[in-house]
This record gives structure tokens, sequence and C-alpha cells, in this order.
């Protein structure tokens, strides 16, 4: 065998090229926002089809698997649901005899003006995160759909987090209770800022998020007081709802405090989001 | 004529990563228990040690431009990581003889567990998340033992693919001569 005919490059100078490239494509997507440029489009056609397919796939096992295990779980559910219906039935009455009273006094000042209603587009999730470590998902709409970069992602009621990169045909998603985000958020009642910040620890330990950085000298906030996102956020548009306050506790520079808050999106059991086809204006 | 067997080796090789890619995204968080394995990193790992340092290394990079893409991160994460690990695994070619599945154990766990490291300390410890045990326990534990048991389900597999690899080379080298 000829070894002279082939060409025997060295192991670290396949090495010190390839950290090279690396560290050129991490400084360049750093500086530029790059986030796949062209690689998306190969994504498109290659992963974003078969993940839909597979993963409906996926979620039959599992929907097999599940279903023995909660059959019990929801007949528990269901009576003690039945008997938080009639509770809420009766708070109902009452809350619809005070906004029809809120509805004539407001006719008479004149201040009838509907909360913001935002346009939305609904998504399938297609895959789950690319590690453990951070909670983030792909969902099967893209720029061809009209989705952008930034844009808040809702479920049922509640804050889910913001698009972080699009495809043609697939956008990934940043969830709330990953470590890397953070929300700008305040109190419903008093307006209060606050910042929201994921983690797993957290999250793993109990289901809850953290906030922190909430000025609130007169100590009116209480616990189970509802959080939105803020007017001031640079990503989120105001007044999603995000979670509950579950604990609040002074920090020891006695000027703000911190705590948990309890999501109101099951981000365990995701799979349909809303997306908000509408980008915060912040004035850039 | 020799770029074609190089063509075709690593043709394989992405199609192999691109099918793994879509089993530990769209499958396996239907099926994780308390984790999920990391599938894309035991196969760069025993391509690694079944195929040497340069191969480790361009697995590493391709599997880890996949996830780069879908992750959120900054581009190019993955890949660096990625890369440096099949280039690490490719030191342990010269202890591989493929007749004995200790070595391909160990050494996905012990990648698997470096990585959980490599991603704490980047993303993590720097941000001034100092817990390192909970993380170790919580995290990087139960996907180690999850990717392990994966990788002795996917050993053979890869095994097979590894002679399919060396028949092409082989083939090559016969030509020539």
């Amino acid at each position: 065998m000829d070894k002279k005919n082939r060409i025997n490059i060295p192991g670290y100078a396949v090495l010190l090229f390839l950290g090279l490239l690396c560290i050129v494509i991490l400084f360049y997507s750093f500086a530029t926002g790059f986030s796949g440029g062209p690689l998306s489009t190969i994504a498109d056609y290659v992963f974003a089809p078969m993940q839909e397919g597979l993963s409906n796939a996926g979620g039959a096992i599992s929907h097999g698997i599940d279903e023995h295990r909660e059959k019990e779980k929801l007949l528990a559910e269901n009576e003690r649901l039945t008997a938080r219906v009639n509770e809420l039935e009766s708070r109902l009455t009452n809350t619809q005899l005070k906004e029809n009273e809120l509805t004539r006094l407001e006719e008479l000042l004149k201040l009838s003006k509907d909360y913001d209603q935002y346009d939305t587009t609904g998504a399938r999730i297609i895959a789950k995160g690319t590690s453990n470590w951070f909670s983030t998902f792909t969902i099967n709409k893209g720029s061809a759909d009209g989705i952008k970069k930034d844009m808040n992602v809702i479920a049922g009621n509640g804050l889910v987090g913001c698009v972080t990169s699009v495809g043609k045909h697939y956008a990934n998603v940043r969830s709330i209770i990953d470590d890397d985000s953070n929300v700008s958020a305040s109190v419903s009642t008093t307006e209060d800022d606050m910042i929201i910040t994921g983690g797993i620890e957290q999250v793993q330990k109990n289901g809850l998020i953290s906030f922190s950085g909430l000025r609130d000298s007169k100590d009116k906030v209480k616990e189970g007081d509802a959080v939105v996102t803020s007017n001031i956020s640079s990503k989120y548009l105001p007044g999603i709802l995000i979670g509950y306050i579950a604990e609040k506790k002074d920090d020891t520079n006695a000027l703000t405090s911190s705590g948990t808050i309890t999501p109101v999106v099951d981000f365990s059991h995701l799979s349909e989001v809303l997306v908000i086809t509408q980008l915060k204006e912040t004035g850039k | 004529m020799k770029a074609v067997y190089y063509i075709l080796r690593g043709g394989i090789i992405c199609i192999a990563l691109i099918l793994l890619f879509i089993l530990q995204t769209a499958i396996m968080p239907h099926l994780s228990l308390a984790s999920t394995p990391n599938l894309m990193l035991v196969f760069v790992s025993m391509m690694g040690f079944m195929r040497g340092r340069k191969t480790g290394a361009f697995t590493g990079l391709i599997a880890g431009l996949m996830l780069d893409l879908f992750s959120g991160l900054l581009f190019g994460t993955y890949s660096f990581i990625y890369m440096l690990l099949g280039y690490l695994n490719g030191f342990f070619r010269k202890i591989y003889f493929g007749d004995s599945i200790r070595l391909p154990v160990l050494l996905t766990a012990a990648t698997d567990l470096i990585y959980g490291f490599m991603i704490y300390g980047v993303f993590f410890l720097l941000n001034g998340k100092t817990d390192v045990w909970y993380y170790f326990f919580n995290v990087m534990m139960p996907e180690m033992i999850y990717t392990v048991i994966c990788a002795l389900v996917l050993y053979f597999p890869a095994y097979h693919l590894n002679n399919l690899l060396d028949r092409i080379r082989n083939r090559r080298e016969r030509r020539i001569a």
C-alpha cells in the first residue's frame, strides 16, 4: 500500500483548525446575532417535517402509558373540581353584578376602554430542548407564517416565553423557566416592578420561578397577588399574566424584596402554544 | 476518486446524526424519566474511540452545529463542546478492540459527565449558581445514567456502522494498491 499517496494531516492540526473555526463562529454570532443563517434552510427541509411527524408518534406512545396512570387521579380531581365549580359559580354571580355596575359607571365617565387584545396564532411543539440544562423548545411555525424573533409565546392565559430564533417553518422558543431568561414584571395590584428569573434548581425543587428587586416599601404586596409582564419590558408586551406570588421575603438591604412565583402555565405538559403576532414597540 | 470515499463516509455519519437528533428531540422527551438521554453525545464519543481523533472531532462539530440551530444559545457553543469531546475520545482508540463493552460504557459515562461540568461551568457557575452538588445529583447524574443505558443499546448499531466504514476505507485502499 503506498502511504505516500495519502495526505496525512496530524490530529492536533485538525483540532486547532476546528477549534479556531468554532471560536470564529462564536464571536461572529455574538457580534451579529447570527443564529444559523443558511444552515437553517437545511433544518427547514430535514428536521422540522420529520420532527413534527415523530413527535406525534411519540406523543401517542406516552399518551397510552399515561392514560392508565391518570384515570384514578382524574376521578379524584373531578370530585375536587366539582366542588370548586360550585364555589366559583356563586362567586361569578357576585362578579357579574359588580361588572354591571362597572359598565354603568364607565359609561357615565366615558372611560370604556377594552384591555389590549393581542392577535395570536396557534402552534404545536414539535421538539423539546437540546439538553437537560435548558428549557427551550421548537414550534412548527416560522417566518413563512409571520413569526419573528422576540415575539411572545403564551399558553392558556399565561406567559410561556419568547422566540429566540426563526427558520422558515420552525421557530425556537426559550421559556421563562430557563436559566437564561429574565422578564421584567409588575404586581397587578400595586404596579411595583420586579425581575423574574428562571432556573432549573427552583423549578425542579417545587415548580416555582424566582423574582427579585421588588420595591415594596409599604409592604402592600401579599402572597397570592397576580404578577403580569411590565410595560417597561423591552421584549414582552404589557399585561400578560405570569403567575401568582408564592413567597415573599425582604432582602438584607431593606429596600427590595425577593421570593418565588407559581407560574400559571404547566411547563411539563405543554403541547400547543399561542404566539402573539405583534412585537413590542420599543421606539428603536 | 479519493474524495468520493470521504464524502460517502461523511454522508453515512451525517445521516446517523440526523436520525439520532430527531430521536433525541422529538421522541425521547415523551419517554423521559427525570431526564432525557444525550444520544448525540454517545454517538460522537463512539465515533471518537472507534475511528480516532479526526473523525471524532468532525462528528462532534456536525452534531454541535445541529444542536446550535435549535438551542437558542450563542451559535457555536455546542459545536465547540462536542468537537472537543469527540477529539478527546479519539485518544482511546489505541485501547479499543471492540470485544468488550466495558470501555464504551466507561467512556460514554465520563464524556457525559465532562459535558455536564462544561455546561455547568460556562452557563451556571459564571451566572452565580454555585451549588454544584445540587446540579451534580439532579441534572448530571440522572442524565449520565440514562445516557449509559442508551449507550448500551446504541453500541451495537454503532459497532456495525464502524465495520461498514472500515469496509469502505479498505475498498479504497485496495483500489489504490
